[in-house]
């Protein structure tokens, strides 16, 4: 990301075009592992608190926020879960989430989905857990901010 | 400098997605964001960034001091993710959030809502002084900063770690107010000196009756 090279075919860009959110939660071992802001942003980032406000370019999937709330912008093609994990640079398959290995049970607005968790597509405000290691009772839905 | 502290900051970001928070639970955004930060401010409509830099100082001068204490302020459902649900009840929210945010210590902690304020892991007397809080101002972001400012600076005083030299935090909300001091003064002075002015007359007209 840091080169600003295209990852799964998305390209790094200025653009400013109309998005959508997702919310995604993460566990590892039953405890939450954060999804940070930056995500999809090349550096230097404009970094204001807790919250990243830009930077060189950034790819159609990112984050500004630590929140769990990923933008999906125009570019993204068939946005899927696994093409922003490629973007955020971190593992994610059936068997492995991030740093954590072992089965990796996917939830989409609540509902168990039972296909490869790298497939869940980014649909308006979709609300996507995974877990891996134990169980916590995934939430059916997040209220998304403004514009989202 | 500033560079060195964006650098750590990114890796210490950078090693939450390594290594898990100890939380059970997630979904709302202030817990997120309380992870690194003192204050969680709404989304909608944005706060003033006069009233967001002094309330960081605020909160930063009460950490030196010897009180830390994170703040969620919350203006609308939104700010609360995916327990919209907690909207209007500051203090049941105050421990849900409780839950996800201390971790191997308590960790002090104000809510602020239109409704009222909520609050976990403060002292007796810091909890008193959350009851006789006047509630916010109104429902706006900016009122509702406006009372966490308020709220901040009276829990610290309560909590016998005054804040003092912050730009726009009010000497008087830190217990001892300085124009009730100096009205205080003003009125003993002048019954001071209206006993004085009685006893004169007095021994006059004693000194004149003998005479």
């Amino acid at each position: 990301m840091a080169r600003r090279q295209p990852i799964a075919g998305m390209r790094c860009t200025r653009l400013q075009s109309r998005a959508y959110g997702i919310h995604l939660e993460l566990y590892g071992q039953g405890r939450v592992v954060p999804v940070p802001a930056g995500i999809g942003i090349a550096p230097p980032q404009l970094r204001s608190g807790a919250y990243v406000r830009g930077g060189a370019c950034w790819y159609p999937l990112r984050s500004y926020e630590p929140t769990g709330v990923v933008v999906v912008g125009a570019g993204a093609g068939a946005a899927t879960l696994g093409r922003l994990f490629d973007v955020w640079g971190q593992p994610l398959s059936a068997t492995r989430l991030a740093r954590f290995d072992g089965p990796v049970a996917a939830y989409v607005g609540g509902r168990r989905w039972l296909g490869s968790p790298r497939a869940i597509p980014l649909t308006r405000h979709a609300e996507i857990v995974l877990e891996t290691g134990g169980h916590v009772i995934p939430h059916p839905a997040y209220r998304f901010p403004p514009g989202l | 400098m500033a560079s060195r502290f964006a650098t750590a900051l990114v890796a210490l970001l950078l090693s939450a997605t390594l290594f898990p928070a100890a939380a059970a639970a997630d979904g709302d955004p202030a817990s997120d964001v309380l992870l690194g930060e003192n204050v969680f401010y709404p989304y909608s409509p944005p706060t003033a960034r006069s009233l967001e830099t002094t309330l960081n100082a605020e909160t930063a001068a009460a950490k030196k001091a010897g009180f830390p204490l994170k703040v969620a302020i919350i203006g609308s459902p939104v700010d609360l993710g995916v327990i919209p649900d907690l909207f209007g009840k500051p203090q049941q929210y105050a421990t849900f959030l409780d839950q996800e945010i201390s971790f191997h210590t308590k960790q002090a902690l104000l809510v602020v809502m239109t409704a009222g304020y909520g609050s976990q892991g403060l002292s007796p007397a810091a909890t008193s002084a959350v009851a006789s809080l006047p509630k916010p101002g109104g429902k706006a972001s900016d009122d509702l900063a406006q009372a966490a400012i308020t709220a901040v600076s009276k829990l610290a005083a309560a909590s016998g770690h005054p804040v003092k030299g912050v730009k726009g935090v009010s000497s008087s909300s830190s217990g001892g107010s300085s124009s009730t001091t100096t009205i205080l003064i003003a009125v003993l002075a002048l019954a001071a000196l209206g006993t004085a002015t009685a006893l004169v007359v007095v021994r006059r007209r004693q000194a004149a009756a003998t005479k």
